[in-house]
């Protein structure tokens, strides 16, 4: 009987495995990048794909302050994210793998850390930063910074620990996601034609 | 009849550690009992790392640590213990059902709530949903999903501790039931007075050995409290 169950657990297990993954595949590919849901955030927690992306501050390690405005003219992946955060750390080790193939799509990677961390107390920016993008870190196309109070709440109403626009060179925000270390397939999809 | 003759023809009570194995005791349990923590163990090297990707896919294996993987090999071996333990006893006395199932899903749930409330949607969405706000909802938010991001391995701790309990709660139980064995045990008094043995006397209870109750519904003289599993 137990060896029995077992192989009811294995047939269950297995059954939910696919059929997840099957979920994961049909929310990858609905249309984060048309304006609907995507995955794992809804609606009302970003801003909707098509719309400007609005300005605001933030200050870059070297701390230079720099605006969402002035990035204009070469899209832009921003990148919202929190230093004690295991999928933001798995995305900076992952963008790091593939910093190139956004640069050869034109694309500049600002990865920022939400507000002060959300209110909670994490690993410093740049020890985060230089110990999980590796070599990358120097890379010209990969800035990282601190939002300001304002960016945060208006790119992230919801305090999600790990949100990302495309914004193309008008300034338009072209697609949104979350967890780029397991979305990058997507995400480098999106980036295609945006230069 | 005496209360030393009375236990005299219950069967001998077994520990723990006997119980065990006897819920193990032969090859096919053996092998279900692997089979089974295998499949959890499979199972929560998938979840553990579910807030390094948000998604439950095979990809999560690439963030699987040997911290990680420890983890799930010990709580599956831990869950198997519980499920062979439940479904033994589920199989020798049905009143035993309850000693793992609820408390045993309350250690698996226990053991993902890091990785499904660290680093998802999950808390700011349901946070948004009830209508916390403002600098209600980035304060809330903040402080839950960073309690259950450092809070990992005391999740993982209390998951197994609870399992623990939960087996050797099971194999307690069964201890301390008679007729554990395949044997069984005492069911009826001879003639002369003497206990015998035989598979029907598998886990009796007061309505089994009612069977040779007198007419006044009473059980019989030689039923025991001891005989019952508690």
């Amino acid at each position: 009987m137990l060896f029995g169950a077992s192989v009811v657990a294995v047939v269950a297990i297995v059954g939910l495995v696919v059929g997840l993954q099957a979920a994961n595949r049909s929310s990858g590919s609905s249309g984060s990048t048309s304006g609907s849901t995507s995955g794992s955030t809804s609606s009302a927690a970003y801003l909707p794909v098509g719309s400007t992306a609005p300005s605001g501050e933030f200050t870059t390690l070297g701390g230079k302050t720099e605006t969402i405005a002035a990035l204009r003219g070469k899209p832009v992946l921003l990148w919202f994210m929190t230093t004690w955060c295991s999928s933001c750390e798995a995305g900076t080790q992952a963008m790091a793998q593939n910093i190139a193939a956004l640069a050869a799509d034109g694309v500049r990677v600002v990865e920022v850390e939400n507000y002060q961390d959300l209110g909670q107390s994490g690993p410093a920016l740049p020890a985060f930063a230089r110990t999980l993008a590796g070599r990358s870190f120097t890379n010209p196309d990969w800035t990282f910074g601190e939002a300001s109070a304002t960016l945060t709440h208006t790119y992230n109403p919801q305090a999600y620990l790990d949100i990302y626009y495309l914004i193309d060179a008008n300034g338009k925000i072209t697609y949104v996601n979350s967890s780029p270390g397991s979305t990058m397939p997507q995400l480098l999809s999106a980036a295609k034609g945006l230069a | 009849m005496s209360a030393a003759r009375s236990q005299a023809l219950v069967a001998p009570r077994v520990r723990a550690p006997k119980a065990l194995a006897q819920v193990l005791g032969t090859p096919w349990r053996m092998a279900g009992f692997l089979m089974a923590s295998t499949v959890v163990a499979f199972f929560y090297t998938l979840l553990l790392p579910f807030d390094y990707t948000q998604r439950f896919e095979l990809a999560n294996w690439d963030y699987l640590s040997a911290y990680l993987l420890i983890w799930a090999i010990v709580l599956g071996l831990a869950m198997g213990l519980v499920l062979s333990v439940q479904v033994y006893a589920m199989r020798k006395v049905v009143a035993a059902r309850a000693a793992s199932g609820a408390a045993g899903g309350v250690a698996f749930v226990a053991s993902l709530l890091p990785s499904f409330l660290c680093c998802t949607p999950i808390i700011p969405s349901v946070l948004a949903f009830v209508g916390v706000s403002g600098v209600g909802l980035y304060t809330t938010t903040g402080t839950l999903q960073h309690f259950f991001a450092v809070h990992q391995t005391e999740f993982l701790a209390a998951s197994l501790v609870l399992l623990a309990l939960m087996g050797w709660w099971g194999l307690r139980k069964l201890a301390r039931a008679t007729c554990l064995s395949e044997e069984g045990c005492a069911t009826e008094v001879t003639s002369m007075g003497e206990a015998t043995a035989g598979p029907m006397g598998c886990c009796s209870t007061p309505e089994r050995n009612d069977q040779g109750a007198g007419s006044n519904g009473r059980p019989p003289e030689h039923w025991t409290p001891e005989g019952v599993m508690r």
